[in-house]
């Protein structure tokens, strides 16, 4: 089980947080002007990476806040966590 | 009274008090503090038990969790354990103790004549066998299953109780040994908290034996000085009878406390086992090692033992297993053995080591005590009927060959670290020669090993590395300080060695009786048939021929396979993997697992004001999620069709209330309320005046249903949105995520109010007439109080809010007043409506009542797969603006022939009605031929229409309307049925106008 350090609350059980997949490219603004491969590609494209990757957590039994954890997939190694605000320059750098 | 094989004045246990116990019947003695092993040990039986496949005689091998053979049917006043280990549950007065695996008795074993068909017994040999014809399978099993599995289970409720515990620690110490009183010592003079795991009763039973290495009388005082300042400091915490189970990610491990250890107290308020779950920043193994047996013909004959266990027996219960010991083994570790039973004035017979040479004081001290040493040898072959009496030895050039007597044969083939955890995690292991072993390789991630689980078997090396590898744990200046700690003086000066030995019968013809895995009788034989039929993967090779899968898991013979795999493969054994074991540790009560959280604690249990009143009225509950909900109330002997039937039918003439608080309720507030909405759902709420309600389907971003409800305006910037009873809390998820991650521009605020509120939905012809009667200042006629529109009121300063929907089909309000009123406008409602024959309904009728109409359950209609288009709500989609699901409905796919459709299905028996899931087929097919079209969703009786009707998603079913279909239940009986628009009652919705 992991330990978890929520950005308000601080370090808890996984069992008090909802898993949100890994940090996806955010929604189009105009979904319509996608084609239906890249629609597709967004919907259910993942990375999936061995190693470290962003993902999204919810904090469901606590803050009831989303934030994102750096985590080594491998390792489970949780490297770094972010609230949502830094989610969006990194997204940028990307 | 006597206990034959009990030495006076040692180990320790409590010899004022004598228990009374019974082994197959048979009355014996033993001593408080004993486990059954010692206890069977010290009244001379060593035969305990028949092995699983070819009910060979088997004895006590080993003194801890991995003991392959003793595994007992131990029963006490009313509690009764399965599949236990004798070495690892405690002694208490009156136990019965039956040995498992023979009939009719230990002794005498119909089934140990199974041997003379052992050629039918080779790996998967029931696989290839039982095969064909596939039919007889099923006959096959049940006789197969006969003659599997260990114990017997008592098919009754288990009556222990169990508890769980959270705890948390800096670090974490498994073992009590003598490096893990170095560490601790180390680690407490730095300030940490530490809580220190042992699987005995007592603390550091290791150190019995281990004392007597000790050569230097100072190093013994001063080590027994930091054991006391272990033991007495404020920051230690010891649990004693306890086993970490796992270790997982982020330090997070269980351990099982107790389940060796009886509870006879009568109170109720003593748990039997504690299952703990306890973080720590790091984990230390200090669980030692474990000795290999030796492999020979019949390795497996009672009396031949592991030397440590022979000496922990000695030290810690004072019993020797038989009078005439030899000992075969591999490394000078193994001979403390004898020095411990030369100290209780015990000689050995004879020494066999398979080494041309030893450590020249261990030969000294041998030779002064006129021990027979015979160097590099190997025992060929074991012999006896239930006991060993005698081997056959012969030089390993083969030149020389003798036979030599003996009642106890220990052995020891090097020792496997406990590894076990290290590589449930995820851990690699790499192989060392110098001890013949693997040991862990560390990382940041895994635990740390230290003594006998490091691969380090000196005791004074042992002390000295674990001192060393605690100064990981802090920085570096503060490690270079503490370096003069006494604990660094301890040095190895014993040079002791182990040589790794594989016997050469290994490539000979006849190994069927050599055993490698006792536990699950895996012969050389067996393994070498499988590596020949290509199964040369570890892992593979174990589920192939079963090694290591019994209760104990291959603790003893893991190692041993791997290095006869390699052997046999001419690799190293550092080329050919390891065993991947998996949590729990030693086996585990499942009830520990569970602990509380069973039957009512299982889940949370919610309930609505009302509940009592249900009660009272004879409601029959059903559960929806974690609501308890009326299915419906039965009034005298009705049947529960007949119940459902009267509700409905009221309904539908006159007046009818359901409590509908479990409905989920949201309130969405602020600027940007009406974007956010309309990006929720596919309607548009853009025009939507304040008073006013929609209903609407919540779909997902792949444009698949997920959830429904009405969707009221309370004010300009204020919605109340409905969903699913069970959906509530999920919805609320759904909508935050939107809120915080995608569109946190939106300045939006959700409140779940669920429990705010109770429903009171009123429903039928009538309700007009009982609503005014509840609130008289409010206007309830049409054109006030038109459908899909919503009111406020108050009564006395309590507010109330009405909204006019319906999910009956009739003309409904329902009426949401403040939870704690609840009842008070429940019982005022039935008491104003008592001349309207008012009547509650439960759910089924509900259910009836929206199946007439064809109104969907979503989980029930849909499926996930299921879009807007399917159920024929394509107009609900707002062209205009963007949603969650358009660009995915957009796809021409969803538009296309060939997707199921829901549609209404009238049977042929109106009478009865046909199960939900049934499958549709074309009229002409068959049972066995044809496609399936789809199934049925949703089927129940209406009573108002006197005739049964269903719901059915059915492939391009809307063109099939007016066709005739063929219905085939899971009882395979044929129905057939007309296609119908999926509505049956009041088609226009005149009625709930």
């Amino acid at each position: 089980m992991l330990l978890i350090k929520c950005i308000f609350c601080g370090e808890r059980d996984e069992t008090e947080f909802h898993y949100g997949g890994e940090l996806r490219d955010k929604r189009p603004l105009n979904p319509n002007d996608l084609s239906d491969k890249e629609w597709a590609e967004f919907l259910y494209s993942k990375r999936n990476v061995n190693g470290i990757h962003i993902e999204q957590w919810f904090h469901s039994g606590g803050c009831r806040q989303w934030f994102n954890i750096e985590r080594n997939t491998f390792t489970n190694e949780i490297t770094n966590t972010f609230n949502l605000k830094k989610q969006k320059i990194t997204r940028e750098k990307d | 009274m006597k206990q034959i094989n009990r030495i006076n004045n040692l180990g320790l246990i409590n010899r004022s008090k004598l228990i009374e116990f019974y082994f197959n019947d048979k009355k014996l003695y033993a001593f408080e503090g004993d486990t059954l092993a010692s206890a069977l040990l010290a009244n001379g039986f060593i035969f305990t038990s028949r092995s699983i496949k070819y009910h060979r005689p088997r004895g006590l091998f080993a003194h801890d969790i991995s003991e392959p053979n003793s595994i007992m049917q131990v029963s006490i006043e009313d509690k009764e354990f399965i599949n236990v280990q004798a070495t690892d549950i405690y002694l208490y007065n009156n136990m019965v103790i039956k040995s498992i695996n023979h009939w009719p008795s230990l002794d005498f074993d119909i089934f140990s004549l199974k041997r003379i068909f052992s050629k039918f017994f080779l790996p998967g040999f029931i696989y290839k066998t039982f095969m064909y014809p596939r039919l007889l399978w099923d006959f096959y099993e049940k006789l197969i299953r006969k003659t599997k599995g260990f114990g017997k289970l008592k098919l009754e409720e288990d009556l222990l109780r169990y508890e769980k515990k959270h705890s948390n620690t800096d670090i974490l110490i498994i073992g009590t040994g003598p490096s893990a009183i170095s560490f601790a010592y180390s680690v407490l003079k730095f300030g940490y908290k530490i809580i220190m795991v042992e699987q005995d009763s007592i603390f550091s039973p290791t150190m019995l034996d281990i004392e007597n290495s000790f050569t230097d009388d100072k190093q013994k005082n001063e080590f027994s000085q930091i054991k006391d300042y272990v033991l007495k400091h404020s920051n230690t915490t010891i649990l004693l009878n306890t086993k970490l189970s796992s270790f997982n990610d982020h330090n997070f491990s269980t351990l099982i406390q107790n389940s060796s250890v009886i509870n006879l107290s009568e109170s109720n308020y003593s748990p039997d086992q504690i299952l703990w779950k306890i973080r720590s920043t790091k984990v230390v193994i200090a669980a030692g090692a474990i000795e290999r047996p030796m492999l020979f013909e019949n390795n497996d004959l009672p009396g031949i033992m592991s030397s440590k266990s022979i000496s922990m027996y000695l030290n810690r219960y004072g019993v020797i297993p038989g009078k005439n010991i030899v000992l075969y083994t591999n490394n000078d570790y193994s001979y403390q053995m004898i020095f411990d039973l030369l100290k209780n004035g015990i000689s050995v017979s004879a020494v066999i080591d398979v080494r041309k040479n030893i450590n020249d004081e261990i030969l000294v001290k041998l030779q002064k005590n006129n021990i027979k040493v015979i160097l590099h040898h190997e025992v060929i072959k074991a012999y006896g009927n239930k006991f060993i009496n005698k081997i056959d030895i012969s030089s390993i050039d083969k030149k020389e060959k003798t036979t030599i007597k003996c009642s106890v044969l220990a052995v020891s083939n090097g020792y496997t670290p406990i590894n076990q955890y290290h590589v449930q995690s995820g851990g690699l292991l790499s192989y060392k020669e110098e001890i013949d072993s693997f040991v862990p390789i560390e990382t940041k991630f895994s635990p740390i090993h230290i003594g006998g689980s490091a691969g380090i078997f000196d005791l004074a090396e042992s002390i000295k590395s674990a001192y060393l590898k605690s100064l990981t744990l802090i920085d570096k200046k503060m490690a270079d300080l503490k370096k003069t700690s006494e604990l660094n003086n301890f040095k190895n000066t014993n040079n002791y060695s182990i040589s790794k030995y594989l016997p050469s019968v290994i490539y000979n013809m006849n190994t069927k009786n050599i055993f490698v895995d006792y536990q699950t009788d895996t012969s050389l034989f067996d393994i070498k048939y499988a590596i020949k039929e290509g199964f040369i993967f570890v892992d593979q090779l174990r589920r192939y021929t079963l090694f290591g899968t019994g209760i104990e898991q291959g603790k003893h013979s893991n190692d041993n396979i791997l290095f006869l795999l390699a052997d046999i493969l001419d690799l190293k054994p550092d080329q050919i993997g390891h065993v991947k074991s998996r949590p729990p540790f030693s086996s585990i009560n499942f009830g520990a697992i569970s602990g509380r959280s069973n039957n009512e604690f299982f889940d949370p249990i919610r309930i609505t004001p009302i509940h009592n009143w249900h009660k009272q009225n004879n409601a029959i509950f059903e559960n929806v999620g974690q609501w308890k909900r009326p299915l419906y109330y039965q009034k005298f002997n009705e049947s529960m069709e007949e119940s459902v039937n009267r509700e409905c039918l009221a309904v539908r003439n006159s007046v009818g209330v359901i409590d509908a608080s479990t409905l989920g309720k949201i309130e969405v507030v602020g600027p940007d309320s009406i974007e956010f909405l309309n990006m929720i759902y596919p309607n548009k709420f853009t025009n939507m005046k304040i008073a006013k309600c929609k209903y609407s389907l919540m779909l997902n971003d792949e444009g698949m249903i997920f959830d429904d409800g009405v969707i009221a305006k309370l004010d300009e910037n204020h919605y109340l949105i409905h969903t699913t009873s069970s959906g509530a809390s999920t919805v609320l998820d759904w909508l935050d995520q939107w809120l915080q991650t995608e569109w946190d521009h939106f300045n939006v605020s959700l409140r779940s109010v669920t429990d705010k509120w109770t429903t009171i939905s009123v429903n039928g012809p009538k309700s007009r007439d009982l609503a005014s009667r509840l609130f008289e200042n409010v206007d309830f006629s049409n054109e006030s109080f038109p459908f899909m529109s919503y009111k406020e009121t108050s009564v006395d300063d309590i507010p109330i809010r009405i909204f006019r929907v319906s999910f009956s089909g009739e003309l409904c309000f329902e009426i949401n007043v403040p939870s704690n009123y609840g009842q008070y406008f429940w019982d005022k409602t039935f008491e104003l409506g008592r001349d309207l024959s008012i009547v509650p309904y439960g759910t089924e009728a509900m259910h009836v009542l929206r199946a007439e109409k064809g109104f969907i359950i979503v989980g029930q209609d849909t499926d996930g797969s299921v879009t807007p288009i399917d159920i024929g709500a394509i107009k609900m989609l707002s062209k205009s603006k963007d949603f969650l699901g358009k660009r995915s409905l957009d796809r021409p796919y969803f538009h296309e022939n060939g997707r199921k459709q829901l549609v209404g299905i009238l049977p042929d028996d109106f009478k009865n009605r046909i199960y939900d899931g049934a499958h549709i087929k074309n009229i002409n097919d068959e049972i066995l031929t044809g496609d399936i079209l789809g199934h049925i969703t949703s089927s129940y009786f209406s009573p108002i229409l006197n005739k049964s009707i269903a719901l059915a998603l059915v492939k391009n079913g809307n063109a099939m309307i007016g066709q005739k279909v063929l219905i085939i239940d899971m009882n395979l009986n044929k129905n057939y049925g007309t296609i119908t628009k999926p509505v049956f009652y009041d088609e226009k919705g005149v009625k709930q106008q």
